[in-house]
């Protein structure tokens, strides 16, 4: 079975589509609800609520499209939304210091040693955590999904514009976060 | 490139969070079942709620010990105290084009099979990047095969509880196959259908350490929360049982161990704004859970991942098992178990009049400037934009490009409803536009939606936001 066939089957009703769909897709799914939510039980609640929605509103699927971008982006607002719930944060704004904050990301990898990557992924998380849902859904998609800007404000059928500054607003609240966890 | 870092440093956290082999199928069908069900309460409302006075009432009881012996081997979870276990007799390892799988452990109950292994030398450049939707990549399960042709099943692909239990005594050897070496490499790029031969010998006596387990039935007291309900709800009220339980404790010598269940109240609904309506209004749980200690510190904790939770016993839609661990050493007693639920219910503020231009192009963008009350919170549609169809069966739609003060509290908007159309597509962004930049105190809110036929001419419009219908602290001391 390829993911068409599932899809056509799940048009029929056939329950047995959704296999192959969640087989293909939840790892990566729950990932992303993961980076966004922080906690990986809300993370495979969330994917679990979006595989039933998609189940009940895959008639409305062009099915000559990829499944998996469509699907991330019903993950990606429902890890936004709930959070929000939980976490009543304001956006932040500010101008965008990329150079300072590129600095920061490429210790992410650093060859130095390994217990300083994974220091520096703990204070990637950490300060992740001070970010409005949003901001943190942003970085997910531009940095976790490799999704460029114009991908980003096609998928959520939002200005390109809107995406950048958001984007910016996140890596500099994100740059400050981490500049205070070192110090 | 240094975004490629970020990338690398997502995915290993994400990584650690979120093992390879979770798998959601049983509970997405169970999910799917459910609200087959939940759609045939909705039509007999009293229905539901007698069941939810039931599933509380069963509830009710004195707490005592269970009879089972249960013991708690760190790193493994919790299995029967006097379990026959067998181990791997020794590490196996294939390397087939430089890539090698070791299995380097396995311990075997009854009931349960743990595996541990590694695989080494994925070539970098091979594997597919996240943001590649049209690469297929690698995917299968690991299959464990008995010498008589029997395959092991487990409850849920990610657990290592069999669905049937063994009699561990007989199995002394196994075959393991397994299909791909990661999968997050293309099909056919590296050695696919490994085989291992597993040979299981009894555990030497002593050489896991179990720690007692001691089981409590649910213990739902009667205890008044803290908090006010809304003056916005149409939820029941609450009855006065704490939905906090604990159902076993874990002393590992140095750290505790606490298990429990969370059975929230009041009654979780969804019911579709108009029939076959994308969007519905509900009232749904937002739970969260904190220890802390007799000064009011909030207790840091230790990762629980090899406890596997199960389903809880309490029999309401949105109860969970909760595990804790945290260090004895410092630790300031009688501990506080605090529950927050939050309960966010739909509501809407209109109809209100909007007047869309009668031939609307793809591509077309106006001001609007008119200003709505919702909730008290001066919302303000600034702009609006038609949009193409993005998917099959639209015939397009329109985005929205709200804002509104931020001096008023955050609005939980969810989405805009016009009378007499039902959308089939929608989604939500950040807010602003190509050449301006949200001004600090304000919040900026697009809205896309998507019609059969877009609407256009004069149309009623109602906002259907959030409101938190209740916020109440459940809370549960407990000491050793």
């Amino acid at each position: 079975m390829n993911e068409q066939q599932a899809i056509q089957l799940l048009k029929k009703g056939d329950i047995g589509g959704l296999d192959f769909l969640v087989c293909a897709h939840q790892v990566k799914a729950v990932r992303v609800a993961y980076l966004i939510t922080r906690d990986s039980g809300l993370a495979e609640d969330i994917v679990q609520d979006a595989f039933v929605h998609a189940f009940f509103a895959i008639h409305g699927f062009d099915e000559t499209r990829s499944f998996e971008p469509w699907f991330l982006r019903s993950v990606v607002n429902a890890s936004v939304k709930l959070i929000q719930k939980s976490a009543r944060q304001v956006q932040v704004g500010g101008d965008a210091d990329e150079s300072v904050f590129a600095e920061l990301v490429a210790k992410a990898e650093s060859v130095e040693s390994q217990v300083e990557s994974i220091q520096v992924q703990h204070q990637i998380w950490d300060a992740m955590q001070m970010l409005s849902p949003r901001q943190r859904a942003v970085i997910v998609q531009r940095y976790f999904l490799e999704m460029s800007e114009t991908e980003m404000a096609e998928k959520s059928d939002t200005a390109a514009g809107t995406i950048k500054w958001l984007l910016n607003a996140a890596r500099e609240r994100l740059r400050r976060l981490l500049e205070r966890s070192e110090r | 490139m240094k975004a490629n870092r970020m990338k690398h440093a997502l995915e290993s956290i994400a990584r650690r969070g979120v093992p390879d082999d979770i798998d959601l199928r049983a509970h997405i069908t169970s999910k799917i079942e459910r609200k087959t069900f939940m759609l045939t309460l909705r039509a007999r409302p009293v229905m539901a709620v007698l069941i939810a006075l039931l599933c509380i009432l069963l509830l009710g009881g004195v707490v005592y010990a269970l009879g089972r012996s249960l013991g708690y081997i760190p790193g493994y979870g919790i299995v029967e105290q006097n379990v026959q276990m067998r181990i791997l007799s020794e590490p196996v390892s294939q390397t087939r084009d430089g890539i090698t799988i070791t299995i380097t452990e396995a311990l075997l109950t009854s009931d349960r099979l743990f595996v541990t292994s590694t695989t080494e030398n994925i070539p970098d450049n091979l594997i597919v990047p996240m943001s590649d939707f049209k690469t297929v990549t690698c995917k299968g399960n690991w299959i464990y095969q008995l010498p008589d042709g029997s395959q092991l099943s487990f409850v849920a692909l990610g657990s290592n509880k069999m669905s049937t239990p063994l009699d561990v005594n007989k199995v002394t050897d196994m075959t393991l196959r397994i299909p791909c070496a990661t999968s997050d490499v293309p099909v056919g790029a590296l050695p696919e259908n490994w085989e291992f031969h597993l040979r299981f010998i009894p555990a030497p006596a002593g050489m896991f350490e179990k720690f007692p387990v001691i089981e409590y039935t649910p213990v739902p007291v009667p205890t008044i929360p803290t908090g006010t309900p809304a003056a916005e709800t149409n939820i029941t009220a609450t009855p006065a049982l704490n939905p906090i339980s604990i159902t076993k404790l874990i002393d590992t010598g140095d750290s505790y161990i606490l298990i429990g269940e969370i059975a929230p109240q009041g009654l979780v609904s969804e019911v579709p704004l108009t029939p076959g309506s994308l969007y519905s209004k509900y009232c749904k749980h937002g739970p969260s859970l904190t220890l802390q200690d007799a000064n009011g510190q909030e207790i840091s904790e230790e990762s629980t991942a090899d406890i596997d939770l199960g389903t809880p016993t309490a029999n309401t839609p949105e109860a969970f098992s909760w595990a804790r661990k945290f260090k004895k050493e410092g630790l300031a007693l009688p501990l506080t178990i605090k529950y927050k639920d939050e309960h966010w219910c739909s509501a809407s503020a209109g109809p209100y009049e909007l007047n869309i231009n009668n031939n609307p192009q793809p591509g077309d963008e106006w001001q609007v400037n008119q200003q709505f009350d919702v909730s008290g919170v001066p919302v303000t549609l600034d702009k609006m934009r038609v949009i193409g169809p993005q998917i099959a069966t639209s015939g397009g739609g329109y985005i929205f490009q709200l804002t509104y003060p931020t001096d008023h509290g955050d609005l939980a908007l969810d989405y805009i409803a016009v009378n007499g159309y039902l959308p089939i597509n929608s989604g939500f962004g950040g807010g602003g536009s190509d050449t301006t930049v949200i001004p600090p105190g304000i919040a900026g809110y697009d809205l896309s939606e998507e019609f059969p036929v877009p609407p256009k001419g004069k149309l009623m419009i109602e906002f259907i936001y959030e409101v938190l219908a209740s916020q109440q602290t459940w809370s549960l001391q407990w000491r050793p």
